[in-house]
Formats: structure tokens, C-alpha cells, sequence
């Protein structure tokens, strides 16, 4: 699959919007060597007039997460927690967050690298409650765990299920399943 | 006292359950319960081809299918760089406005319902009719439509189907200023729906509440204008925006959503280019990922697909308006009583199938 | 003898009217009854009591039986019948009007076009609700389940029992007629928490007690109203407020608001009010307490 680090691509060869550069190195800055990378990123959009996409990649290092997320909802305006979504490489579980300003219209994605056997990391539901049920989501159906949510459960499958379905080894008809 | 209200309730409109703590009538907390239509969609779309699982997508939210399959779509294309003819975008924004305007027209009669209007249920659900009839006109169905594929459209639409949707519109908008004067003008409505389940607007910014909801607090936020798609860019329309953050701004602003989304589907029949309605997309997909954000009628909906290089996704998450709009409702039914449980459900516009997957 | 005019009948002529129709229906039916009555007679092996074709005794009889020595049973099944016809037409012709006006407002086509004037809705209507399931909680008492509705239909038929038919006529009729017949509206609230206790339900007890309270609610306006017409024509009696209408004038004219303009309030309420307490929903009835 997708090699650790990968940025999203296609992408285009045109440079990236400036507000996006200035960012990505605002961002460089406020947190050296704490952010493995931040790059400015623009997107090939077929049928997208505007589209402004800041990539940050933290890798395995997650103690930088809260104070980059909190940070960038005090000092940067990214008032939105649009969208988490956690894929199962085989190898290893990578969570993105997605944060969206209603200012300046940038999405930054941040993307996180976690251990397959033991997901933890921490939760930006204390910086955006709209966080919340999106984690509580993924918890939910890939097994990603994280630390100091409010209210780690299960949102869309029943309390008493065994195992989280997302995962690419996740056997149909496994022990737990009654029908 | 922990009241369940569903999970089989008729003012719910869908298959969900609301606990509320009360004490006597008053509510002090809540703790919403979903996922009793939950059917893994997403797993779903892992193992389907990526057009065989578009009408996975359709029955997403139900109501408004045109605005998830097109989301669908889209991320799928920007996924492979499809380049869409530009006849097939202005298609795509003059039907996911119609179905918009379906889909707010439903809501509208659901939500007076609840509150006790009846009439104000049947007339909605009328014009909403004349709008499904256009819709079966062009694709053969009334509620899942089957209509864009990869790179484009899988029908063409023709100078009839223009003609008609004007003409539709133009007795719709006609029509919205009906319901404003029975609504607006109606005591009872102002009562049960005026001051009720505000939300303020740093803390809906910061919930995640999207959509009318979010523009009934003040936000002027509308990713059709922020990051404009398709053809949205090249329309003229406004975005109304209300300072309230109760029931009744809500209903105001989707009331007059209406009316921009009727402007904007007789500014696409006039200014339809001609051309091919579809282009070449390829079957296989590179090994990476992409996202695309639309507005849906109930917020901001987004899709994130990742694919293998091969025929189907790796991963497909779909981000739904109404899962976390639903999630922001303990805030706003926080020292309210149990009759105005319908009315701030409704005026959220819930629709499960997108909130379950 | 019998005064000309129907209305100024008491119930003696109007039996004697019965019976004189009764002869002649017997006569136009003709031999049928003399053939049943010998059939039977001579399978009883009652010879003496056989008879003669053209003998008129026995339908004589039966019709001096019935409507001379039996009077007081006629005349109380005379004034059943007039209660219930008078109840349920009544309730018909209210349902019809209520159809119409629904069906113009809110686009419906049904009683816009089934039969002449829409009145076939009522037909169809009446079956549907005849072939519904009678269901009920399965622990319900159920005595008191059923009881619900029979109190709340009772009542009100036999509200209509007070109300004068002719000048001479009426079913039911006292001294404090109007007492009566409040007294009859305010079982309403209690048959609804009667019907919400007996089920076995937490939320039916607690719907009952919100209806019960919408209902009790709704007696204040209503009573005050009519407290109006009982100090104006000044006796509780029907017969009475009629006649003081026929002589003064009617006291829709007289109910003024209380600056003294003529808007009629207290008329429309007592004229409407009846029609909340039944459910439909004015005056804000279908405001969830």
C-alpha cells in the first residue's frame, strides 16, 4: 500500500496557493521537530475551482497532536473538525484528521501513524466537540483507541459486539456474531 | 428518569433512539442512540467495483440521493483525474439543486407535523411530487435515481425536461411565499418554534454543526461558495444567513434555500451548454487517496476514498452531515421540556440512512 | 282533536299518528300476516284460535297491545330512537362538514369527489372504521379500557336528550336542564384518564393525564359563556331559553364583548367549543400541555 509519509496526491504541477505556503510554514516553525512534515499541497481538482490543502504528517510521534490541534484552533482560526477517518494498512493504522477554517477556507490534514496490535492516540475531541462521534466512529469500526476521550463507545454497532468490522482482517461469522 | 423517545416513534423520522434525562419535564442531559440502520457501507465499497457501489451511495440518505451519488462520484473522479464535460457539470448542479429542493420541501412537511400543522404537511409533499415527476422524466425513477457515472452522466437530458424544470420552479417559488405567510404569520408555530433549542454560534462552530443549522447561528459558511465545485462558481445565487440559532431560523433558512436553489435550476436550464455528457474514465484506479466536501442538503458532507490500483476502493469513509448534527442535539435540547423534542428533531432534518451508513 | 300543526304534538298523538300508519301498512301488506298467524296457529294445534280470512282482530289487537295499553314502552322507545337518530345524523352531518372544509384546505381528494356533495366519504369511512381491529394492551383492565369510550359517547348522546324537539316534545327534559348537561360534559376528563390508567402503560397514564388536563382546561371558557345565557334569560330550563329567544329576540344578538362591541364571542364559543372537546384541534387544542 501506500509507503509511511505518502502526501496525497495527484497532484498538480502548478505551486500551491501562498496562504497555504505561509502556513505549512507557520507551522514548520511553531513546531520544529516535533511535525515530521508540513507541506502545502495543491491537488489536481478535476471540476474544483478552489481548493487550499495544508498536509502535516506526525508519524509516530503523537505528543505534539493536542498542542498542534489546540494551536491551531486558538492562533490559526481552524474552528471545524471536518472529518477523521482511520485506513488499516496491513503494517500499521494511519488516522487523519481533517480541520477546515470558515476564515481563510484551508483544510489542514493531519495524518497520524499507529500500531496495528495496540491503536492509541490522543483525542481531539477536547479541542472540537464535533470530534466526538467521529472518533467515537472509527473506535467503533477500525479499533483505533484514544486516550483521554470523554466517552470512548461504540455509536453505530451494539454495545455488546465483539471485534471491529473496518479491519481488512475482521472474519465474517466470527465468535460473537449470533446471526 | 431516562425516557427513550424511539426507537419506533413517529415524530423521529427514521429508526433512531433519543434518551433524554428528565426531571418532571425538564430536560437535563440527552444521549442519542444510532445505528439501528447501520448496513457497512463502506465495507461494502471495498469490495464492489467503484460504479457497482455507487447505488451503495444512493441509498445513503434516501431523500436527497442525487447529492450522495454525485459525491460519490466525484471523489472517484478526482481519485483517477476524470476531466467531466462541462455539459455534465452544469447537469449535475441543475439536479443536485432539484433534489435539494426535494428534499428541503419533505423536511419542511415533516418538521410542521410534528408541530401540529397538517396542512402545511400535505402542500410541501405536493409540490415535491411535481419535482419527482421531473426527476422520473430524465432518469426512470422516483427516488433512486442511478444517474451519474464516472466521468459524467448515464442519460442525457433534453430541451423538454429544461422547459418543464423552469416552469416547475417558477410555481415553487411561487409557492414558498404560501407557506412563509401561513408559517410566519401563525402564533402557534412562532410559539413552539421561537426561542427554542438555540444553539450559540462559538459553540456550533466548534460541534461541528454544518449546513442551515450552522447558517441559523450566524456562520456565513457554504461550501458552494467557499470551495466551489462543478459549476457553482459560474452561478448567482445568495446564501441566507439568520442570527437566532433556534427552530425558527432554521426553518427560515431552509425555507429560502428553496428559493436560491429554484434560482439556480432556471439559471442552469438557460444556460446549458451543449456538448458530450460524458467523458472516458478509466477502470483502475492509482495508489492514493482523495477527498472531495459537497454540500448536502443537511451540512457538509464529504467523501474520502483511497484506492489500490486496482478495480475496487481500499477505503471509502463517507462523512455525514446528520451524524454529527445529531451529535450537537444534547447541547441544544439542554433545559428545554419534552414538547419541544419535536420540534428541535425536526429542525435538525435527520435523515438515518446517512447517519447509519 | 290533534292540532294541526306536527310540531305542536305531545307523544299521545304522535302515537296514535303511529298507529294509524300501522293499520294501513298492515292492510297494504295484506294477507301475509292472517297466512303466518294461521300457519302457525294450526302447527300448534289451536283450532279456535284460527282465522277467518277478512278478520282483523288479531292486527287489531296487537296494534291496541301495543300502542294503548303498553303506551309508556312506545313512547320511551319512540324517544330512543328520535335520541340516537338526532346523536348520530348529527354526527354524521358534523363529520361531512369537517371532511369538506379539510379537503378544500389541505388538497385531499377524497370527499371533493366520492358521491354527490362528497357524502359517500361518510359511507366509506363508516365501514373502514367498522372492520377495524378492536386491539387493547395485553394487560389492560379491561372493564375499564372499554369503558373509556362508552362513558365519553354515552355522555354526550344523552346531552342530546336534553334538548327540546317541539314546543311539547322533549326526551328528557328538567328543571335544571343546562346543570344537566355540563354536569354530562364534565365526564369527559375523567372517562380519557379513566382509558389512560387502565392501560397498562406508563406513557398511555401520562398521555391521559395531559388530555385530562387539556379537557378540564377547556370547561372555564366554555362555562363562563354559557353563564351568560343563564343570567339573561334567567332559568336553566331549555324550553324556557327558547321560548325567551322567541319572544326577545335570539341571544346571538345580545352576546356582546366586554366593551360592549358586538362580536359575538360568547356564541361562537358556545357553538364551537363542543367540537374541541371532541379533538379536533381548535382552540388550541393540539397544544401539547
Amino acid at each position: 500500500m501506500l509507503p509511511p509519509g505518502a502526501p496525497p496526491v495527484p497532484v498538480s504541477t502548478l505551486p500551491p496557493a501562498p496562504e497555504c505556503v505561509e502556513l505549512a510554514a507557520r507551522i514548520e516553525e511553531a513546531f520544529k521537530g516535533k511535525v515530521k512534515a508540513a507541506k502545502a499541497m495543491n491537488p489536481l481538482n478535476p471540476g474544483i475551482q478552489k481548493e487550499l490543502n495544508v498536509f502535516v504528517d506526525v508519524a509516530t510521534d503523537h505528543k505534539a497532536l493536542p498542542d498542534l490541534w489546540r494551536w491551531l484552533r486558538d492562533k490559526e482560526g481552524f474552528d471545524h473538525c471536518s472529518l477523521v477517518v482511520a485506513i488499516d494498512h496491513m503494517d500499521r493504522i494511519e488516522v487523519k484528521h481533517l480541520l477546515f477554517s470558515y476564515t481563510s477556507h484551508i483544510t489542514v490534514e493531519t495524518s497520524a501513524t499507529l500500531d496495528r496490535i495496540d491503536p492509541l492516540m490522543p483525542s481531539a475531541s477536547l479541542a472540537w466537540r464535533g470530534a466526538n462521534w467521529l472518533e467515537r466512529e472509527q473506535f467503533d469500526l477500525m479499533g483505533v483507541k484514544f486516550v483521554d476521550h470523554p466517552d470512548l463507545r461504540r455509536v453505530l454497532l451494539p454495545d455488546d459486539w465483539i471485534g471491529h468490522p473496518l479491519r481488512k482482517d475482521y472474519e465474517f461469522r466470527q465468535a460473537g456474531e449470533w446471526w | 428518569m431516562w425516557i427513550n423517545i424511539g426507537p419506533q416513534h413517529p415524530s423521529t423520522h427514521g429508526l433512531w433512539d433519543l434518551r433524554i434525562k428528565v426531571n418532571g419535564e425538564v430536560i437535563v442531559d440527552s444521549d442519542p442512540q444510532v445505528g439501528y440502520l447501520h448496513r457497512s457501507v463502506e465495507k461494502i465499497c471495498e469490495r464492489k467495483e467503484f460504479i457497482m457501489a455507487m447505488p451503495m451511495t444512493e441509498r445513503l440518505c434516501y431523500v436527497a440521493n442525487m447529492n450522495w451519488t454525485h459525491l460519490y462520484v466525484h471523489a472517484v473522479e478526482k481519485l483517477m483525474n476524470v476531466e467531466v464535460p462541462d455539459r455534465a457539470k452544469w447537469i449535475r448542479v441543475m439536479v443536485c439543486e432539484m433534489n435539494r429542493v426535494a428534499s428541503h420541501l419533505f423536511w419542511l412537511g415533516a418538521f410542521v407535523h410534528d408541530i401540529g400543522n397538517l396542512t402545511m404537511f400535505l402542500w410541501p409533499i405536493r409540490e415535491r411530487e411535481y419535482v419527482l415527476d421531473l426527476l422520473e422524466y430524465i432518469t426512470g425513477a422516483r427516488m433512486m435515481y442511478n444517474y451519474p457515472r464516472i466521468g459524467g452522466q448515464v442519460k442525457d437530458v433534453d430541451d423538454k425536461f429544461l422547459r418543464r424544470s423552469k416552469v416547475v420552479m417558477d410555481m415553487i417559488l411561487e409557492r414558498t411565499f404560501e407557506y412563509e405567510k401561513m408559517l410566519d404569520e401563525s402564533d402557534m408555530f412562532g410559539v413552539r418554534t421561537k426561542g427554542v433549542g438555540v444553539i450559540d454560534r462559538a459553540m456550533a462552530k466548534n460541534a461541528g454543526l454544518t449546513g442551515p443549522a450552522l447558517r441559523a447561528c450566524g456562520v456565513d459558511f457554504d461550501v458552494r461558495k467557499a470551495t466551489p465545485y462543478w459549476a457553482y462558481g459560474e452561478v448567482d445565487f445568495e446564501v441566507p444567513v439568520y442570527d437566532e440559532g433556534d427552530c425558527f431560523a432554521r426553518y427560515r433558512v431552509r425555507l429560502e434555500e428553496i428559493r436560491e436553489s429554484c434560482k439556480i435550476v432556471k439559471q442552469c436550464a438557460d444556460r446549458m451548454p451543449e456538448g458530450e455528457f460524458i467523458g472516458k474514465a478509466p477502470r483502475v484506479a492509482p495508489k492514493t487517496y482523495a477527498w472531495v466536501r459537497h454540500e448536502d442538503p443537511r451540512g457538509e458532507s464529504m467523501c474520502f476514498i483511497m484506492g489500490t490500483g486496482g478495480k475496487n476502493a481500499y477505503r471509502v469513509k463517507f462523512r455525514s452531515p446528520a451524524f454529527v448534527n445529531i451529535s450537537a442535539l444534547p447541547i441544544m435540547l439542554l433545559g428545554y421540556k419534552i414538547p419541544d423534542v419535536p420540534a428541535v428533531m425536526g429542525s435538525i432534518d435527520v435523515c438515518i440512512g446517512e447517519v447509519d451508513r | 282533536m290533534a292540532p294541526a300543526n306536527p310540531f305542536d304534538w305531545t307523544y299521545l298523538e304522535l302515537c296514535g299518528a303511529l298507529n294509524d300508519i300501522s293499520y294501513h301498512v298492515v292492510y297494504a301488506v295484506g294477507d301475509l300476516p292472517h297466512n303466518l298467524w294461521n300457519i302457525l296457529a294450526a302447527s300448534l294445534g289451536m283450532r279456535d284460535r284460527v282465522l277467518a280470512p277478512g278478520d282483523m282482530t288479531f292486527h287489531i289487537g296487537l296494534a291496541d297491545w301495543l300502542f294503548v295499553q303498553n303506551r309508556e314502552i312506545m313512547v320511551s322507545l319512540i324517544a330512543a330512537t328520535l335520541l340516537l337518530m338526532f346523536s348520530l345524523i348529527n354526527v354524521l352531518m358534523f363529520i361531512w362538514v369537517e371532511r369538506k372544509l379539510l379537503a378544500r384546505f389541505m388538497d385531499r381528494r377524497g370527499p371533493m369527489v366520492a358521491g354527490p356533495f362528497g357524502l359517500l366519504q361518510n359511507v366509506w369511512d363508516g365501514m373502514k372504521l367498522m372492520t377495524k381491529e378492536n386491539a387493547h394492551p395485553a394487560r389492560a383492565d379491561m372493564f375499564a379500557f372499554f369503558l373509556c369510550p362508552v362513558i365519553l359517547v354515552g355522555s354526550a348522546f344523552a346531552a342530546a336528550g336534553a334538548l327540546p324537539m317541539s314546543p311539547k316534545v322533549q326526551i328528557a327534559s328538567i328543571d335544571l336542564d343546562l346543570l344537566w348537561v355540563l354536569m354530562l360534559f364534565a365526564f369527559s376528563p375523567y372517562a380519557i384518564f379513566l382509558g389512560g390508567w387502565a392501560s397498562y402503560n406508563k406513557f398511555s397514564l401520562i398521555g391521559g393525564m395531559r388530555s385530562a388536563a387539556q379537557m378540564l382546561a377547556g370547561e372555564v371558557p366554555f362555562f363562563l359563556s354559557v353563564g351568560g345565557v343563564i343570567l339573561i334569560t334567567g332559568s336553566f330550563r331549555f324550553a324556557d331559553i327558547v321560548a325567551w329567544q322567541d319572544a326577545h329576540g335570539w341571544l346571538i344578538h345580545e352576546e356582546v364583548s366586554w366593551r360592549g362591541e358586538p362580536g359575538h364571542p360568547g356564541a361562537t364559543t358556545v357553538t364551537l367549543w363542543p367540537l374541541r372537546a371532541s379533538g379536533i384541534a381548535i382552540f388550541s387544542m393540539n397544544i401539547p400541555a
